[in-house]
Parts: structure tokens; C-alpha cells; sequence
């Protein structure tokens, strides 16, 4: 009965985190108030430091919070630390990055809590403004799972009020309001850029030309639920000031019942945030990150997600001070971190698509594409002509046709764009024309039979491909050739580091085809054999290293081949589809 | 000593099979299901007729073509094949290309390929000077009437592949694509 009650709760949160709508319209039978949050009327952004100290109101208010909070975990300070006592001196508002949401005349900034014992739950700071004036204090508090999503249930809401009894406007008094708790319900709205339901968090829409709102966790309360009904606890007990504790199901603000905007509106928190300000004064760097990177990995939450998430799979928490990090980590880091700073406008996907997919993953994604498709069965269709034909792809998609008008019955070969001068091709797919023959003046017959996988020519272009890419900061992962042949058709793709991109001189591409001629000649017409033959010349004789071959299969799958390790054989690995 | 005999015989018949002669070699050309083999040799002696010196005239220049006939290693497998040299006069007399010199069959740049395989060419691969952007290189055929065995004609196709490039116009490859050029033996 447990498991299938977390089971339907996993399945809610699920559909809430995935569910994308234009416009979340909160409303049944039971709830008096009714928030329509859409795209339109939510503003989201993400600020940093410069924007917190033009927003000067904010820090009287968080300059409290954090007397507060200090008073509170009285954290004691190291003298060791080159940082400021008032940021290592335990618990602490940051403000190097937040958030602010406006919502009608509401504007909520919230501020991440760091520099917190461990305890399964992070915080941060809500404070609503309305009409300019403040409105409300809160911390709102979840657990976070070992894989980054927030345990369903656990956010807790506690509204920090002043206490008119100490006469302290500084002294604050606590209380909770629990999520699923009493008459106030709290939901995540997320907004559709309109992509094939991508969540777009800050991210730039091109379909509808705007930075898109980021996803808000929002209250709404339910005026006449009866306490108790909805299951759970309610909140502590008012101040006696009457301003703002739920108590008995009454509105949180001032009891009217009647407030056009919620309790909060604050970004739910996809992954912890990176702070090097740690309890107790310890300052550490896990994840070797400067300032600027340490600003920008806070920035941007999904991004913050997918590097934690990277990192879990090497096995680094950078939450843990003695992590260990990998050279192969921190470059990974700093790779994404540096991409994203050149392109603010991008996604994750975007990122991912270029840079870490595999090369299965790419040529699946080909393979999907009507276009690329198209222009494979053009160029199938085409190799029983006796001159070659091709497609070259620019790097921003465009396919272009090779005409190659000028090629004769004799002279057959396809001129591609010159590589060293155009470099703005990312990849290219030609023709094996099919075995044929002639006969010549004296009535005898020339056969003409070809080698139907990439020639030492073809490779050679394809690495002048890549050190283009390396060259102009394209991922080199995207570079491809693909060879249209009767028997099969094949596509190489680079898998390696920069280091690896070999350049060959016209004498040593002169040999390597006259050794290719050699080498080839008994196994044209053995698929496998081809294949072994090919990946050997590639690497003993062209002594090239990170280029994979792919069989793509006529019923849609790709097939990778290697060498196996004493290089006697292939190995083949038959692509997810 | 059954067995001992047994052995022998399986392994003479094992090696046996790994070794076929060129006419059968060229038949996996067209032939996917061609037998395994470790040694194309020239069981009959097919290369001998083309083994020698050979000249003739084609638009104005002189071609001289010199085989010999080799056994070479190759990565798997071991040929019997021919090594080309060439050296080609124009009009005025002037070498335009000459490896008649070179005592390293690897840089002949002009070497035996197989039989094609109706059996009527010797096919050999012959690179020329490289021309950025061009392609010259490709295969050579040789063709001989067994009724004359002192003349040869030859046709040069260049390799299908791509090109880095447009060839200029201009281009003119070492050997005349696509002709026929008569040679007589010396």
C-alpha cells in the first residue's frame, strides 16, 4: 500500500514537472482565489550581485534575515578564511545570484541559503513586495533526492513576522505552513516555448521571439477548505498580530481572503546550488570554478542540473568537500560553462546535441530528418550513373547539390568545395557509382570496378573538415561523410580530441591511394572483409585513431563497426534506436 | 603414423588452397564468393608476355613503358605482379615524365593490380605528379593479342574519388584518359 502510494506520488510530481502549458489556470470549485499564470503576466529573471546592490531596498530586509539566521545556528567563524567573516560565518543569504518574479503588483526576490549544516533540506528566502511595499517574509524549504529532484511533499513554507512583543522589528518569530497542508496548496507551473513541449527555462523562444518565464512554484489558497480536511497539520499558531499565520484555513495575508497574488512565486531549484562558503567557515572549491564560473553555473539551474548530473555518473558530488575531481570533469565543466557564455540563448539540448551526443545519437537524429533522408535516396538513386554526385551540409544545415555537370563517363569524380578556403561545411555524402564497363577502340572491354567505402581522398577531406571545426570552435563531433553505395552505405564520425586530426601532404595522399588500391583489391566484394580492411588501412596505414564507422542498414538501423583488439576482426555494435 | 600422414596430407591440401593462380584471384573482382587466399601467384606464367621494354607514339609523344615482373607482400597478401616503369618524350624531344631511373619498385608509382576479370587486361594503378585538385591517378589496362605477342595497346581511366577542389581546365593528366596508345616491344 506504501509503495503504491509513492508510486502515484512520484507519477503526480512527474506529470507536474513534465506537463507544459501555456497558462496554468488554478481554479475549482473549492478555491476562492484564483491565479492565472501564464507567460504573459509572470516575469521571471535571474540577477546577480550588481542587481542586488541597485535593488538597495532588498537589503535591509535580507540584512535582518541574516541576523536572524546567524542568531539562530550560531556558526563559529575561521580565522583561517580569506573570505569575509560575514560571508563564512555560518548560515547566510546569497546574493551573488537570485531571483526575481512579478506577478501583477506583486514581486517576489529569493534568495538560496547557504553555508547550512548538512540537514536533508534547502532553503531560501522569499520576500514578497507589493505595490513596492514589503509584503511578506518566507523561507521555503525541500529535500533533495540523491538524483537532484525534490523529495514529493517536502516543501515546507515557514513566514518569517516581526514580533510586536520584543518591539524589535528585527526580532523575528517563525511559523510554518506545510505544502500539502491546510487550505494553501502549492503547484509548479512551466511554460511551453512551443518547441514539441521543451520546458524553456530563461531560454530564448524563437517561435515566439521572447525569453521565456522560468518555471514557478506558486501557492494558492483554498478560503473555504475546512482545517484539517485537507489532511496534515496547520501551520503554528498565529503572532497575535494577526498579519499573516493560516490559521484555520484564514488567508495568509491580513485574512481578506481576497489577494490577487500568491503567498510566493519563486523558481523551483533544479540542482543545489554550487557555494564554496561552506558550515563553520570552510571555504572549498570542489569543482575548481572561479568566480565568474561559480556566478554563471548559479545562473543558469538546468545547466547547474545536467553538470551535477554528469558529474554523479564519474562519481563527484560537488556538494562534498573531499570530492575528487577528474581532469576529464573539470574540463567537462569548463567545456559547458564556456559554451554557454557564447551562447547565453541556448538549451542544454542545444549543448548536448553538438557537443555530447553520441555518434549513434547523431546519425539517429539524421535518420529522422525528412531532408538528410531525401537526399540519401536522391543519391541512391543516382549511382548507377557513371559519375559520382554529392551533397555537402553547411554548418548551419543547409544542404547544397554538387552538380557535377562537367564529369564525363571517363572522368567521374565529384569536386568539393576547396576545405582549407571553405570552411563552413560540416559534412558531405557522395556516390560510389556501380561497377561498369566499356569498351574501348580496339574492341576490348574495360571494366571498371570501385571501392564501395571511403577512399584515402574521402578521409582526407573529412579531417580537413574537423580541423576546420577545431579551428573556428565548432564541435567536432558534428562533422561527418557519409558514401552512397549500391552494396552498402556508410558515414565516419570522429569520436576523438583535437589532438587527433591528422593532415596529410599530397605526396603521402598520393601513396596511401596507391597502397589503398593494393590493399582493396581482393575485397571489394566482401562486405566484411571490406570493412576489416578498411579499418585496418585506417589505422595502421593512415595511422588514424577516434574515426568510427557506421553501416547505415537499409531497414533504418545503424550498425557501428570496430576493430577488435587484436585487430583480426570487426566488432559490431548495433545502434539504439 | 596414420595420423602423421593424415596431417600431411591436410596440410598440403590447406596450403594448397591458400594459393591460386591470378586467373582465379581475378574472378573475386566480380565474385564475392571467391575462396580465401593468402597468395595469388602466377601459376601460368601470364605476366612473362608483358615482362620487357615497349614503345609507342600517341599525339606526338613517345611512350616507353618497361614491366618486370615481381613478387610482392602485401598486407595479407602475397601477388605475383607487374612493376611499371615509364618515361615520355614530347614532340621536342624533352623527358615530360621519366621513372626509368628508379631503382625502388615502391617509387615507381606504377604497379600491378590483377587481372580483370574476363581476362582480357592486365590491371595496373599508376600515379603521375600530383595536381592539386585533380586526379591523376588511376588504373592502366593492358591488352595483348595472344596472335601478336610483340605489340600491347594500353588505356589509362582515372581513379573515381573526390577532388579538394575544382581541376582547372588546364589540367592534362601524365597518361591520356581514355586512349588508346599502341606500344610495340623492343
Amino acid at each position: 500500500m506504501r509503495k503504491k502510494v509513492s508510486l502515484l506520488m512520484l507519477m503526480g510530481l512527474v506529470l507536474l514537472l513534465s506537463g507544459c502549458r501555456e497558462e496554468l489556470d488554478y481554479l475549482d470549485n473549492n478555491t476562492q482565489n484564483t491565479y492565472q499564470l501564464s507567460k504573459d503576466n509572470v516575469k521571471t529573471q535571474i540577477l546577480q550581485r550588481k542587481d542586488y546592490e541597485a535593488r538597495s531596498f532588498l537589503k535591509p530586509s535580507v540584512d535582518a534575515v541574516n541576523a536572524y539566521l546567524k542568531s539562530q545556528h550560531a556558526a563559529p567563524v575561521s580565522s583561517s578564511s580569506k573570505v569575509s567573516s560575514q560571508d563564512i560565518s555560518g548560515i547566510a543569504l546569497y546574493t551573488d545570484v537570485f531571483e526575481e518574479v512579478s506577478y501583477l503588483n506583486a514581486t517576489y526576490y529569493s534568495f538560496y541559503l547557504i553555508g547550512t549544516e548538512a540537514e536533508p533540506y534547502e532553503k531560501k528566502l522569499i520576500l514578497k513586495y507589493t505595490d513596492h511595499q514589503l509584503a511578506g517574509k518566507y523561507i521555503l524549504s525541500y529535500q533533495r533526492l540523491n538524483d537532484f529532484r525534490i523529495a514529493p511533499n517536502s516543501f515546507r513554507l515557514e513566514k518569517l513576522v516581526s514580533s510586536p512583543s520584543s518591539g524589535n522589528e528585527n526580532s523575528l518569530i517563525m511559523s510554518e505552513i506545510s505544502l500539502s497542508v491546510g487550505c494553501t496548496n502549492y503547484t509548479i507551473t512551466t511554460f511551453n516555448c512551443g518547441h514539441d513541449g521543451n520546458h524553456s527555462n530563461g531560454q530564448f523562444c524563437e517561435v515566439d521571439g521572447i525569453r521565456m518565464p522560468y518555471d514557478v512554484v506558486s501557492s494558492v489558497y483554498t478560503a473555504n477548505c475546512q482545517p484539517g480536511t485537507a489532511g496534515g497539520t496547520v501551520g503554528t499558531p498565529g503572532d497575535g498580530s494577526g498579519t499573516g499565520i493560516p490559521t484555520g484555513g484564514g488567508p495568509v495575508e491580513g485574512g481578506t481572503g481576497t489577494d490577487q497574488t500568491p503567498d510566493i512565486i519563486t523558481l523551483p531549484t533544479t540542482a543545489p546550488l554550487y557555494v564554496i562558503q561552506r558550515p563553520k567557515g570552510i571555504i572549498c572549491n570542489t569543482l575548481n570554478l572561479d568566480p565568474e564560473e561559480i556566478t554563471q553555473i548559479n545562473s543558469n539551474d538546468n545547466v547547474r542540473l545536467r553538470i551535477y548530473q554528469y558529474l554523479a555518473l564519474w562519481g563527484i558530488n560537488p556538494q562534498l568537500c573531499n570530492g575528487i575531481m577528474t581532469q576529464e570533469a573539470e574540463e567537462f565543466i569548463k567545456a559547458a560553462l564556456a559554451y554557454f557564455k557564447d551562447h547565453p540563448n541556448d538549451n542544454w539540448q542545444d549543448y548536448y546535441n553538438d557537443y555530447l551526443a553520441t555518434p549513434c545519437e547523431q546519425i539517429k537524429a539524421q535518420r529522422n530528418d525528412a531532408t538528410f533522408n531525401n537526399n540519401i535516396t536522391n543519391l541512391q538513386d543516382k549511382t548507377s550513373l557513371k559519375k559520382e554526385t554529392g551533397y555537402i551540409q553547411k554548418n548551419g544545415g543547409d544542404y547544397v547539390y554538387m552538380d557535377n555537370a562537367n564529369a564525363t563517363d571517363e572522368y567521374n569524380s565529384l569536386a568539393l568545395p576547396y576545405a582549407p578556403t571553405n570552411t563552413y561545411i560540416k559534412g558531405y555524402m557522395h556516390t560510389h557509382v556501380n561497377d561498369y564497363s566499356y569498351t574501348n577502340s580496339e574492341g576490348y572491354v574495360i571494366e571498371k570496378i570501385g571501392v564501395k567505402i571511403f577512399s584515402p581522398s574521402d578521409i582526407k577531406y573529412f579531417m580537413q573538415m574537423l580541423k576546420n571545426a577545431r579551428n573556428n570552435n565548432r564541435p567536432l563531433g558534428n562533422v561527418y561523410a557519409i558514401m552512397i553505395a549500391t552494396m552498402n552505405n556508410y558515414q565516419i564520425r570522429f569520436s576523438g580530441n583535437s589532438t587527433q586530426i591528422k593532415e596529410f601532404t599530397e605526396q603521402q595522399e598520393m601513396e596511401l591511394n596507391e597502397d589503398f588500391a593494393d590493399d582493396m583489391k581482393n575485397k571489394k566484394n566482401k562486405v566484411k572483409t571490406l570493412e576489416l580492411g578498411f579499418l585496418t588501412f585506417l589505422e595502421e596505414k593512415m595511422q588514424i585513431t577516434g574515426v568510427n564507422l557506421y553501416r547505415m542498414n537499409s531497414d533504418g538501423s545503424t550498425t557501428e563497426i570496430h576493430l577488435n583488439p587484436d585487430k583480426t576482426d570487426t566488432v559490431e555494435n548495433t545502434c539504439p534506436i | 603414423m596414420k595420423y602423421l600422414l593424415l596431417i600431411i596430407i591436410t596440410s598440403f591440401i590447406s596450403c594448397q588452397a591458400q594459393t591460386i593462380s591470378l586467373e582465379e584471384a581475378a574472378q573475386c573482382q566480380i565474385n564475392p564468393n571467391c575462396p580465401d587466399f593468402t597468395y595469388a601467384k602466377d601459376i601460368n606464367n601470364s605476366l612473362n608476355k608483358y615482362v620487357g621494354t615497349w614503345k609507342g607514339t600517341f599525339d606526338g609523344k613517345v611512350y616507353e613503358v618497361k614491366f618486370a615482373k615481381k613478387e610482392f607482400q602485401g598486407n595479407d597478401i602475397k601477388d605475383d605482379l607487374l612493376i611499371g616503369r615509364i618515361k615520355i618524350t614530347d614532340s621536342n624531344n624533352q623527358i615530360v615524365y621519366n621513372t626509368f631511373n628508379e631503382t625502388d619498385d615502391k617509387k615507381t608509382h606504377f604497379k600491378g593490380l590483377y587481372f580483370q576479370s574476363n581476362l582480357q587486361a592486365y590491371v595496373m594503378y599508376f600515379s603521375g605528379p600530383w595536381a592539386t585538385s585533380c586526379i591523376n591517378r588511376g588504373t592502366v589496362h593492358l591488352f595483348m593479342n595472344i596472335n601478336y605477342p610483340t605489340k600491347m595497346s594500353i588505356t589509362y581511366l582515372p581513379q573515381n574519388d573526390i577532388t579538394d577542389g575544382d581541376c582547372p581546365s588546364t589540367f592534362i593528366s601524365t597518361i591520356p584518359e581514355k586512349q588508346t596508345i599502341n606500344l610495340i616491344k623492343q
